[in-house]
């Protein structure tokens, strides 16, 4: 059995700031992360993403609980953990007076990768995240989605085992985030493992393998997008233009599939699509209603769901 | 530790990068202390002091060096470091395997340049403009002035930017706290009249201790500034103590 990559349990963090109430940020988180798996940690703003990357990268201690990586024990021996590991922080800057090309190159440098292949990092970074006509200016000068995407560059140059990324997409353009994707895909592929928080569903969608929703402190699903999905019970939507003689009154909608006409747009929702299509065609098939104009089955997405299983949370 | 010792040397290169990069902040953190010593220098600083056969400019050239000392090492380098952890780049550090010793010590090692470059102005300002140049003798006082002066105030630096709950207070806590300190001291104007005890009191901060010692590498007005060596211990040993307690990377 090999050690996961991450492994915390039962991790609570209480802030205690001076003369303000306290703050339970995480009231037990336990999440296993596997070798080579990307997850993505979905919550609301404040519902402790932050603090767990935070104390998962051994930049904070938990009030308790335990949490390893690569089953080194993070609270115990952080000078063993961070070799292992790559944070982008949330909200992070670059230094300013350095160029996109010195950032990386120096972080490279500083986590002892030799000039060598500091240097030919730094070029697939850089590439990779579409510096090229900018990485010679001063970060100070860039745009934020810019500086974002130096962050970023800088952190999978590293190739670290395991990456933290903290809205890593943030302010970025649909081209520089699809490059962060695939830049993160090829990470995994060589082995690395990836665990990033976001707000932007798609790209848990379609970045993670499994995604884990943070609520009231604690991670209230995790699984596959499908599982949360089922677990959410968002239902799949079939819509078709309803035929005339629907619209007319002549023809009643079948009553198995509560069927809704908005306009001329007829839908109806369902836990289990097939039969549910088969029994609409039947009963197109059986009035001579002809093909539906404009079938579509839409399965629910994963902002879908999401909104769903967090929307009895209230605002926060 | 050698691995310690180079990572510390490369942070520090790299930050003197930075810091030539920044042309407007390298410019003013000259700035300040040429301009107050042309300044005041010309109008006030010169024939003996009262009472003395103390020349006014081998006391106020001095203290402008000090001045230089305290505002590169303790104000700059507290402010900076506030604002390096308001903006997410200590938090960034802190993740890497660069031991925080290294990055430490390299923060303070580019301090140590920066204000070697300021000195070495101001006493060349200082004799061209005034005629006041460090004695012969007094190379010893000048090279523990500076050693014990970057320590102290870039230690006090870092335990300012421990201290300060913000990246805005940093500032104004870095001036509320030295610069009355350094009107008491008599650094702007050595007849500035003190009552008995509040010099007293002044002498035990750090900021009258790095003057003395520096103008004794001047002019020999005094004991040997075994106090003011004391003094400067002191605080260093307080101001690491505050900064191993207190320091915070995020
Ligand atoms: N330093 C702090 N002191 C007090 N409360 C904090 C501190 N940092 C975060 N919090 C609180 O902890 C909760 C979780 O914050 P955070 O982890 O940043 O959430 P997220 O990243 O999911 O938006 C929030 O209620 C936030 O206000
Ligand atoms: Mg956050």
């Amino acid at each position: 059995m090999t050690t996961p990559a991450l492994s915390a349990r039962e991790v609570k963090k209480v802030y205690r700031p001076r003369n303000r109430p306290e703050v339970p940020a995480l009231k037990g988180v336990s999440l296993e992360v596997g070798r080579g798996e990307r997850v993505g940690l979905l919550g609301r703003n404040g519902a402790g993403k932050t603090t767990f990357l935070k104390i998962a990268s051994t930049l904070l201690r938990p009030t308790s609980g335990e949490i390893t990586i690569f089953g080194h024990d993070v609270m115990a021996h952080p000078e063993e953990v961070r070799p292992l590991i790559a944070v982008v922080p949330q909200e992070g800057k670059p230094f300013f007076h350095l160029t996109p090309r010195e950032q990386v190159y120096t972080y490279l440098r500083t986590r002892g990768f030799s000039r060598e292949s500091a240097r030919t990092r730094t070029e697939e970074a850089i590439e990779q995240m579409g510096l090229g006509e900018v990485a010679d200016r001063l970060n100070v000068t860039l745009s934020g989605g810019q500086m974002q995407r130096a962050m970023v560059a800088t952190i999978i140059a590293t190739e670290a085992p395991l990456l933290f990324l903290d809205e890593p997409t943030i302010g970025m353009d649909p081209f520089a985030r699809r490059g962060v994707w695939d830049s993160l895909r090829r990470l995994t592929r060589k082995g690395s493992t990836i665990l990033l928080t976001t707000h932007y569903l798609d790209e848990a969608e379609r970045l993670a393998d499994r995604v884990a929703i943070l609520q009231d402190g604690r991670i209230q699903v995790v699984g596959s997008v499908r599982h949360v999905a089922r677990r959410a019970g968002v239902k799949t939507t079939i819509k078709f233009t309803a035929p005339q003689p629907v619209l007319a009154g002549a023809v009643a909608t079948p009553a198995g599939l509560a069927v809704v006409l908005r306009g001329e747009v007829a839908s109806c929702q369902t836990d289990n699509s097939g039969p549910a299509l088969r029994e609409l065609l039947d009963w197109a098939a059986a009035n001579g209603l002809g093909d539906l104009d404009d079938l579509s089955v839409e399965a629910p997405t994963l902002e879908d769901s999401y909104l769903q299983l967090v929307s009895n949370g209230g605002p926060q | 530790m050698s691995r310690t010792v180079s990572l510390a040397f490369r942070q520090a290169l790299l930050e003197q990068r930075s810091f030539w990069r920044s042309a407007e902040y390298a410019l003013f953190t000259f700035a300040l202390p040429i301009a107050l010593l042309l300044l005041i220098g010309s109008t006030t600083a010169t024939g003996y002091l009262p009472g003395t056969r103390v020349e006014g400019q081998m006391i106020f050239v001095p203290s402008m060096i000090a001045f230089g000392v305290i505002v590169a090492a303790y104000v700059n380098l507290g402010a900076k470091l506030a604002t390096l952890r308001h903006d997410g780049v200590l938090k960034r550090i802190r993740t890497t395997p660069l031991p925080a010793s290294a990055y430490l010590s390299g923060v303070l090692g580019s301090t140590a340049a920066t204000t070697l470059a300021i000195t070495a102005s101001v006493m060349a300002i200082g004799a061209l403009a005034f005629g006041a140049a460090p004695r012969i003798g007094g190379v010893p006082e000048l090279a523990v002035g500076l050693v014990l002066g970057v320590l102290c105030f870039g230690s006090l630096g870092l335990a300012l930017s421990a201290v300060a709950r913000s990246a805005e207070s940093a500032a104004p806590i870095a001036n509320a706290s030295y610069l009355p300190l350094a009107i008491m001291s008599g650094i702007f104007d050595p007849t500035f009249p003190v009552p008995h005890w509040l010099s007293a009191a002044v002498g035990l901060f750090p900021v009258r201790a790095l003057a003395q010692i520096l103008q004794q590498s001047y002019t020999p007005v005094a004991h040997a500034p075994v106090t003011d060596i004391v003094v400067l211990l002191a605080w260093t040993a307080a101001a690491g103590a505050v900064t191993a307690w207190r320091f915070r990377w995020h």
